[in-house]
């Protein structure tokens, strides 16, 4: 099963992309699509089932749509020290780690990063954000056709 | 005098900065928790359709977003003048009892529970939810599930989990399927188990901390909270009690949507956040508390079978009220097993598949007023109107303002009890960030604002001079 988790808010602008870009993943057995504005830990829960897990969140600092695959930290390594803030939410290699820690997540994980400009309050996405999203699901629908 | 300053509070949501001022011979004089952004939701909403509200509010915040729906659901009835059909209020219901125990699931087992269990002096790189992983994985999943639980029936009731609009003036948009209360009903096996476990790991832990807990957040209050006439534990609808730090009843029966009459608000110039106090009492002396600790000091019983046992143990805890601020991580316990009878219940009642889930009418009054019990306490949203139904004046009052007045005085007592010197050291930050944790904060709903909690330390002289700072997140 391949899992999609798109991240953003879809009333500050350009930071709704990735769930502009989830819409537009070609459905197909084995596909499952989660929209979420924030990650929280049990979408662990949901990574856990899946073979291949990809993260598409809007990026400020890059100029395309980029796919990346991330690395996973083995199950058996010592935890890494973090001196981190953990308010109601999670990062995504927060959450990818619980995943694997948790669950034994041991598939593949990537991470969309998807153009974004225009970051104020509204629900419309810059004509920037919306040719990106396009690419980024492009992207996407090619990678999960290799698998 | 000198000050020391706690910026940026981990592990609660929003942003804060803590001042510890020493006196001239370098004691704790005293202490200010500051809530230092502003969002200004209420002037947001003025010139919007009432109708729009539940809709607008449950932005406020995406932990507790179904209480704030509730409230301006609510307000919105009293606009319209109706009492709405059963089957909604039971959905209204049972939606809150999910959202209690997503939120209080993820304030202990994620958020408090390091501080506990892995101990206050314990590295602050493990002192989180990974250290805790490493500790006790199966304790973690159990956390994660009971989340998932809560956010799971607020997805199949409400539409989704974050931000569900299903709420609305009158009722409710759309009844609930047979399938939907079965998924629900479901959990609650391994809900029940779950909680059962974490109150038997919390336990042992009251007494193996029993000095710390003494100095955390331990003084006499006011507690306020809404309970059924008979004097149950309530979080939709019913009536305002308050009792004192002997548990003697102050006041009983107050109307919520009348609570500007006996609740005032107090502004102080070094925080956004407002002081809510008991009007009779004044300010600051009618500060009270709100929230579990709250709750479970004003209800007689639970009402519902395991909650009564557990409630009648918390309150041998104390000959009067139970005043330990630390005591909150093991009322939030208690309201989750409680949460989760409630659900049982609500899922077995043939009324909650009723398909008449909305009365309609047209604008009858120009004020709404419409509270609830959400998981920090009570929450009141206060609607005017004009003859069009564009809102005129918004007052929202916050559960974590409410305690406000308290949080400073859990700041202050932690700070005289443990900084003893004119730095600051990782135990005394952690002690006073967790002094804070017992109340699990929600800064960005209370002063309206956008935004995570991290926090910053000042340690200042007497002269106001800094002589140190601390800061995470």
């Amino acid at each position: 099963m391949v899992l999609c988790i798109a991240i953003g808010n879809p009333l500050r602008g350009d930071d709704g992309v990735a769930l502009h870009a989830l819409r537009l993943i070609s459905p197909r057995p084995g596909l499952r699509l989660i929209e979420t504005h924030q990650l929280l830990p049990e979408l662990a829960v949901h990574i856990a089932t899946a073979e291949t897990v990809c993260f598409l969140d809007a990026d400020p600092n890059c100029s395309e749509a980029t796919l990346v695959e991330m690395e996973l930290e083995p199950a058996g390594k010592p935890e890494p020290a973090r001196a981190i803030t953990l308010a109601h939410h999670l990062s995504i290699a927060d959450v990818l780690t619980l995943a694997i820690r948790l669950y034994g997540f041991s598939g593949q994980a990537f991470q969309c990063h998807i153009p974004a400009k225009q970051l104020e309050h509204g629900s419309k996405l810059s004509l920037y954000a919306e040719k990106a999203a396009c690419q980024a699901a492009k992207i996407i629908n090619e990678r999960i056709e290799g698998l | 005098m000198e000050r020391i300053v706690i910026e940026k509070v981990t592990r609660v949501e929003g942003h804060a900065k803590i001042s510890i001022y020493l006196d001239d011979a370098g004691d704790v004089a005293s202490a200010q928790f500051h809530v230092t952004e502003f969002r200004g939701f209420e002037k947001l909403c003025e010139g919007r359709p009432f109708h729009e509200m539940p809709g607008l509010m449950s932005r406020i915040c995406g932990i507790c977003p179904v209480s704030h729906i509730i409230a301006s659901s609510k307000a919105g009835d009293m606009l319209l003048g109706v009492e709405i059909p059963r089957a909604a209020a039971k959905q209204r219901r049972l939606v809150n009892y999910a959202q209690v125990l997503q939120s209080h699931a993820l304030s202990f087992f994620h958020l408090s529970s390091p501080d506990f269990l892995l101990g206050f002096d314990s590295s602050p790189e493990k002192r989180n939810l990974f250290g805790l992983l490493e500790n006790d994985a199966d304790f973690v999943r159990r956390g994660i599930r009971l989340r998932q639980f809560g956010q799971r029936v607020i997805e199949l009731v409400g539409g989704k989990r974050i931000h569900p609009a299903w709420s609305t003036p009158g009722g409710v948009m759309h009844p609930i399927a047979a399938a939907q209360r079965d998924e629900v009903r479901s959990w609650i096996p391994e809900a029940l188990e779950s909680v059962g476990i974490a109150l038997d790991r919390m336990k042992p832990v009251l007494d193996s901390m029993a000095p710390e807990i003494e100095h955390m957040g331990n003084f006499p209050t006011l507690f306020l909270g809404t309970v059924t006439r008979e004097g149950a534990l309530e979080f939709y609808d019913g009536v305002i009690r308050i009792v004192d730090a002997e548990r003697n009843i102050v006041a009983e029966g107050l109307d919520p949507h009348r609570y500007d009459s006996y609740l005032g608000e107090a502004s102080e110039e070094w925080s956004f956040m407002k002081f809510p106090f008991y009007k009779p009492l004044g300010y600051p002396g009618g500060g009270y508390r709100v929230g579990p600790l709250a709750r479970l000091n004003v209800a007689r019983a639970a009402g519902t079978p395991r909650a009564d046992r557990e409630l009648r143990e918390f309150k041998h805890r104390s000959p009067g009220a139970v005043c330990h601020s630390f005591l909150y991580h093991l009322a939030r316990l208690i309201e989750m097993l409680h949460a989760i009878e409630r659900i049982d219940e609500l899922t077995d009642d043939p009324e909650l598949l009723r398909e008449h889930v909305r009365a309609k009418a047209g604008q009858n009054r120009n004020r709404g007023v419409g509270s609830c019990e959400a998981p920090r306490g009570v929450l009141f949203h206060d609607y005017q109107v004009d003859e069009n139904g564009l809102m005129t004046k918004v007052n929202l009052l916050i559960a974590t303002a409410q305690n406000n007045l308290a949080m400073n005085r859990a700041v202050e007592q932690t700070a005289r009890r443990f900084v003893s010197a004119r730095s600051l050291q990782e135990g005394v930050l952690n002690r006073v960030e967790a002094a804070i944790r017992c109340y699990d904060p929600c800064l960005s709903c209370s002063t309206h604002a956008i935004g995570q909690m991290p926090v910053i330390v000042e340690l200042r002289d007497a002269t106001g001079a800094l002589l140190d700072r601390a800061e995470r997140g």
